[in-house]
């Protein structure tokens, strides 16, 4: 039950995130969608993996195929899927910690936080590049 | 038969529109240079930076242009990037004519955006305070981050703060942090920082970090690192905001 609350609660985050960055109406649906697949493998391989930069690879992985086969089947950019699908994987909340902890005074932790944020970030982008260098292989 | 300067100006409004709506910086090289090649030009060559686009082309008979376009303001709105990338696509099969391309480009620069800004800022915290689910924190939260993602929303895209950088993320991390704080106390929702982070994700600079990465893995380092720079300045602004709240709720 939790589980699908956390599904739906990713799906409706998404898409309102592409209604943030104006994604165009017809592409909600798939959007929302991207949103629930990716964060249904990021649960699954933290709880398998139990690692939060493998887990996030992983779920970028999935948010880049889905990208590229719902921007074939709609026949838009890859990137508004993109854009919109990592935002709950994104780091946003270690970022933010990171500063607090860098205006409180407590260095350690903002290193400690920093580089996590970093790593997480790095993963995510990496797994994107990944999956959008493979298509124009296949292509040739 | 279009003149080089014509191609030039085609090429350059079409990457001045999709990488001030926040288009990667390959795309927008690539647009401009398919454009290009789509008129006959055989050489081609693109720098793009956040800041601004150089174009170089040479038709092979001794005639070479160049031009500069500057970008001031950024935004992100993919509807105009997939319609530039539709109309790159309409020019590579048939190639139009100066007047009629520089009219779809007006046009697709001058449209509305697709949803109203009152849409935009209702749905944007009604999800933004779905973070709280996905943070596995008690769904009480919920109700006092939508109300200060509400908030936040509110003073900044409606006043006139919106032109000034890096200003509406310390008024945005203060008024969050106020509106939450005041929920907290008197009993709503039981996580503090929970509320506090969920109710500042739209502003918080997740993607332009990642983007500045994927930058930086594309070797377009300059966008890299300016990239990676103005999201660092807006997570200090933010907590800076946020700062100020907190300081001011417990003296």
């Amino acid at each position: 039950m939790k589980i699908i609350t956390e599904l739906f609660a990713a799906f409706v985050m998404v898409l309102t995130f592409g209604i943030l960055f104006q994604a165009p109406k017809k592409s909600l649906w798939l959007l929302g969608l991207t949103g629930t697949i990716s964060w249904a493998g990021f649960l699954l391989s933290k709880h398998l993996i139990g690692n939060v930069v493998i887990a996030s690879f992983i779920a970028s992985i999935l948010v880049g195929i889905c990208g590229e086969i719902f921007a074939r089947i709609m026949r838009l950019p890859v990137t508004v899927f993109v854009i919109a699908g990592i935002i709950p994987l994104v780091p946003g909340i270690p970022a933010y910690d990171t500063m607090l902890f860098l205006i409180k005074g407590q260095y350690l932790e903002g290193v400690k936080t920093g580089i996590d944020t970093l790593m997480i970030a790095g993963a995510i982008a990496l797994a994107i590049a990944i999956v959008g260098a493979i298509p124009p292989r296949i292509k040739s | 038969m279009l003149t080089p300067k014509q191609i030039l100006d085609i090429a350059s409004y079409a990457g001045e529109i999709i990488l001030a709506n926040g288009a990667e910086i390959y795309r927008t090289e690539d647009t401009i240079i398919r454009i290009c090649q789509a008129y006959g030009i055989k050489y081609v060559q693109s720098l793009v930076t956040p800041t601004g686009i150089f174009i170089s082309i040479d038709d092979g008979d001794n005639i070479s242009e160049t031009v500069v376009r500057r970008i001031h303001r950024r935004c992100v709105n993919l509807t105009k990037i997939s319609q530039v990338n539709e109309f790159s696509r309409k020019l590579q099969k048939n190639p139009m004519d100066y007047a009629t391309a520089m009219k779809e480009l007006e046009k697709i620069s001058n449209d509305k955006n697709e949803y109203s800004l009152t849409a935009v800022i209702l749905w944007i915290s009604l999800g933004s305070s779905m973070n709280v689910i996905l943070m596995k924190k008690s769904y009480i939260n919920i109700i006092p981050a939508l109300l200060a993602s509400l908030g936040a929303q509110l003073v900044v895209k409606i006043d006139f703060l919106k032109d000034v950088n890096f200003v509406p993320e310390i008024v945005a991390g203060f008024i969050a942090g106020l509106i939450s704080l005041f929920c907290y106390q008197y009993g709503l929702g039981d996580h503090l920082s929970t509320i506090i982070v969920s109710s500042i994700l739209p502003f918080v600079p997740g993607v332009s970090l990642t983007n500045a990465i994927r930058d930086a893995i594309n070797g377009d380092l300059i966008s890299a690192n300016s990239r990676g720079m103005e999201a660092g300045l807006i997570a200090i602004s933010l907590a800076i905001g946020v700062a100020l709240a907190l300081g001011v709720f417990y003296t």
